[in-house]
């Protein structure tokens, strides 16, 4: 392991070296997207200017080196989350598609109106339109849990939820808004004694915390590649095997199949009876080598490094009385971002004043409209961090944030 | 900076038209899905003629100095001629260049003030 250094670590994010209104770029939008490494541009241009086939498709060399990349990934990929079997990882195209699949192919198979869906109020939408859409269409409950007043779910609470009647709790494991960390390991476990399945959104997990689908013990598993230095357009499902060998496909095409008569087809085995159509084999493999990069900076590394910023950040930002910070007070239990809210200014001009600093922040309400609504603020602004930030960032944020006070 | 101009938040900061009108001809609620700014525009027409124009709404600096400088301009003219206007001519009367998101934000309350002129 390398040493921990985030000056060395710019130097392998070639956005840094450009000027963003004449500044230099300060990213502070990691939880939206994160920047892209060399290595990961490298080899999505290698496999373009050298290996490109289509997969699964041919006997020629070319065709047999993606779809070795291909399944590399796969492999390689599973291992990372802790995946019993790489038969177990199904490429999508993100987060959003991973989980309309759960909602969609296992819900509407799975629910009826005697049934229960379990969420949390702070759900980004794509982990909450989707059980909410699968719930008006199957008649099952949809009951959204609010959280208590630091942003964390209270547990007893969530216990109280839980019946006979839920069979699905449809979970972040970390707040894109408010950073929580929730205690998905408990979740899984208090579900699991009522008979109900746990499906986790890890967009803003993988690639800031350590995850493993088997000691979390959960039933589905959701990321983007994107927010974590891989491309866009390629996100991961996991699911138990039991589960996946009940479910039928998502999308019918070729690759899917076992054969095709006139009157009827029959499924390939998982994963392949999931993934219809040429995958996005360039994303899959860029996801591969963005996963070798977190893999060599190690996890705890990158944790430390994120939670030393996040003090920092969160001390700064206390000293404006003008500031109040959303989410958790005690920081282990909180992802490296902080959104805020600043009384008397629309979170649209503060981000608007940053960006002539060059300086990258989201505002709005973060896709989460009903955590906005129980909180009652239209909108709030998030600094969200990744392993390049340094203080120096932070400090320029701080001077940003002066500089948009003193105008609005 | 030039997006926060004085002139410009000067219209934010000391609104001319922002509040509530007690009996309005017509009113309309916009909403913009991506950033949450919400604007509430209220009009008065008498005899084809835009008499008063109010708003209200939590909404960015954008959004709101524009309602005002939008009220403003059209207040007195006749609902014909306040018809004819563009988001070119908005723009114009806002005099600064905004960037393509912001734009959504500025032109909110025109497009409140033309559904309300329907
Ligand atoms: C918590 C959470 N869930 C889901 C998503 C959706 O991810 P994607 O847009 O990559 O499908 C996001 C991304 O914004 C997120 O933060």
């Amino acid at each position: 392991m390398r040493k921990f250094d985030p000056d060395t670590i710019r130097n392998d994010f070639p956005i840094f070296s450009r000027k963003v209104n004449g500044k230099e770029l300060v990213y502070l939008d990691n939880a939206a997207t994160s920047q892209k490494p060399k290595q990961v541009i490298n080899t999505i241009s290698d496999f373009y200017s050298l290996h490109n086939a289509n997969v699964h498709r041919g006997v020629h060399t070319l065709s047999e080196e993606a779809t070795d990349m291909f399944e590399k990934a796969r492999k390689n990929i599973a291992k990372f989350i802790g995946a019993v079997s790489s038969g177990e990882v199904i490429f999508t195209s993100g987060t959003t598609e991973s989980i309309n699949f759960v909602a969609r192919i296992w819900g509407e198979k799975n629910l009826t109106s005697k049934d229960e869906i379990l969420t949390l109020v702070s759900e980004h939408h794509s982990n909450f339109i989707p059980w909410q859409q699968v719930a008006k269409k199957t008649g099952a409950k949809f009951t959204v849990i609010e959280l208590d007043k630091n942003g964390e779910l209270d547990l007893d609470l969530f216990r109280k939820h839980l019946s006979k009647k839920v069979k699905i709790v449809a979970i972040s494991h970390v707040s894109n808004v408010l950073g929580t960390i929730f205690p998905v390991k408990g979740i899984c476990k208090l579900a699991h004694e009522v008979g109900a399945l746990v499906s986790v959104d890890g967009a803003q997990a993988v690639g800031h915390i350590p995850v493993n689908v088997q000691s979390i013990d959960c039933d589905f598993y959701s990321f983007s590649s994107h927010k974590m230095f891989g491309p866009m357009g390629v996100g991961v499902l996991w699911a138990r095997q039991e589960i996946l060998n009940t479910i039928p496909p998502f999308e019918y095409g070729g690759g899917m199949i076992d054969a095709v008569s006139i009157l009827n087809s029959t499924w390939a085995e998982t994963p392949d009876k999931f993934e219809a159509g040429t995958p996005n084999v360039s994303g899959v493999i860029g996801l591969l080598a963005a996963v070798d990069y977190i893999n060599k900076l190690s996890f705890e590394s990158i944790r430390e490094h994120e939670v030393n910023l996040l003090k920092y950040l969160s001390e700064s930002l206390k000293k404006f009385d003008r500031i109040r910070i959303l989410g958790p007070i005690d920081l282990e239990n909180r992802a490296g971002l902080v959104s805020f809210i600043v009384h008397g200014a629309h979170a649209h001009d503060v981000a608007s004043v940053l960006s002539t600093y060059g300086i990258a922040v989201r505002s709005g309400h973060h896709c989460t409209m009903p955590l906005h609504t129980s909180l009652k603020i239209p909108a709030s602004v998030r600094a969200s961090l990744n392993v390049y930030n340094t203080k120096n960032d932070i400090d320029k944020l701080i001077f940003g944030l002066k500089e948009a006070l003193k105008i609005l | 900076m030039n997006m926060y101009r004085e002139e410009l938040m000067e219209h934010y900061k000391n609104p001319l038209h922002r509040g509530v009108i007690k009996n309005p001809t017509r009113e309309v609620e916009k909403k913009n899905p991506m950033c949450g700014d919400i604007i509430r525009l209220q009009v008065i027409v008498k005899g084809n003629v835009v008499e008063d124009v109010k708003y209200n709404g939590e909404s960015c600096a954008i959004c709101l100095a524009s309602a005002d400088i939008l009220a403003h301009e059209v207040i007195g003219k006749s609902v014909f001629e306040v018809k004819k206007m563009s988001k070119k001519d908005l723009l114009e009367l806002i005099g600064v260049e905004l960037t393509t998101s912001r734009v959504k934000c500025a032109e909110l309350s025109l497009i409140a003030l033309m559904e309300a002129l329907k």
